[in-house]
């Protein structure tokens, strides 16, 4: 019966290292380059902010719907700042997706598309679904992550956004 | 008794062979090529192609009948 305790321990371990990031926690830092053109992108220079890092692959159907969602997202709320995450290994399928006539919006200029050719950056948050998203609070707190797609699901994004932008 | 049923139910999960691929590492997987259900026409060919050299239908799937008594 002393075993118990240490089978049910490894169960918790277990199960924890399928949580990914949770919310509450302090967002890991990443530096990842643009995927079209531009500087690279530090998480930590973007302090002051509420950030919306959204990992999204042209090989993910449900993300050609989430993306012009994000680019509407970030139209309504300016000052929140929406880092498109591909984890395309090839930087050139990635970049034929967005030139699609449905995720236009993207190259647009609204949304800032990173490239994590080795989805160490999608590992650091562990990500449970694609595509997944997480918002993080203007003090780097990661307050809100959703894995995966449905329809509605930008609504509910949507207002911890107004919330979070609202705080001071 | 208990430590060596949790001991061997531990082992057979390691030694499963199986794996979970993480939703960002599926890119391979999520490759039209890796769905055995995407080619209907071909499927159809190799299945008119089967029952006519086996003498036999049905078989391909657990639904299915089947005396799986091919060669």
């Amino acid at each position: 019966m002393r075993f118990f305790p240490s089978f049910a321990a490894w169960v918790l371990c277990f199960s924890l290292s399928f949580a990914g990031t949770l919310p509450g926690q302090m967002a890991p830092a990443f530096t990842l380059p643009a995927l079209v053109r531009g500087p690279s992108v530090h998480l930590h220079d973007l302090h002051g902010k509420v950030v919306l890092v959204d990992f999204w692959a042209s090989w993910c159907p449900p993300c050609r719907k989430s993306l012009p969602e994000l680019a509407r997202l970030q139209a309504r709320y300016p000052a929140l700042v929406v880092l498109a995450v591909s984890v395309d290994e090839s930087r050139t399928k990635a970049i034929a997706f967005l030139d699609k006539k449905d995720t236009m919006s993207i190259a647009g200029g609204k949304l800032t598309a990173l490239h994590d050719s080795t989805r160490q950056v999608a590992a650091l948050y562990d990500l449970q679904g694609m595509p997944a998203a997480v918002l993080i609070d203007k003090q780097g707190v990661l307050r809100f992550r959703h894995d995966g797609y449905a329809l509605g699901d930008l609504d509910k994004l949507g207002d911890e956004v107004k919330g979070l932008l609202g705080e001071h | 008794m208990v430590k060596s049923t949790a001991f061997g139910l531990v082992l057979v999960f390691l030694l499963s062979g199986c794996a979970v691929v993480k939703p960002f590492d599926r890119e391979k997987l999520a490759d039209p090529i890796m769905d055995p259900g995407a080619h209907l026409s071909k499927q159809t060919v190799e299945q008119k192609f089967f029952s006519t050299v086996e003498g036999s239908a049905g078989g391909g799937t657990g639904l299915n009948g089947g005396c799986g008594c091919s060669k």
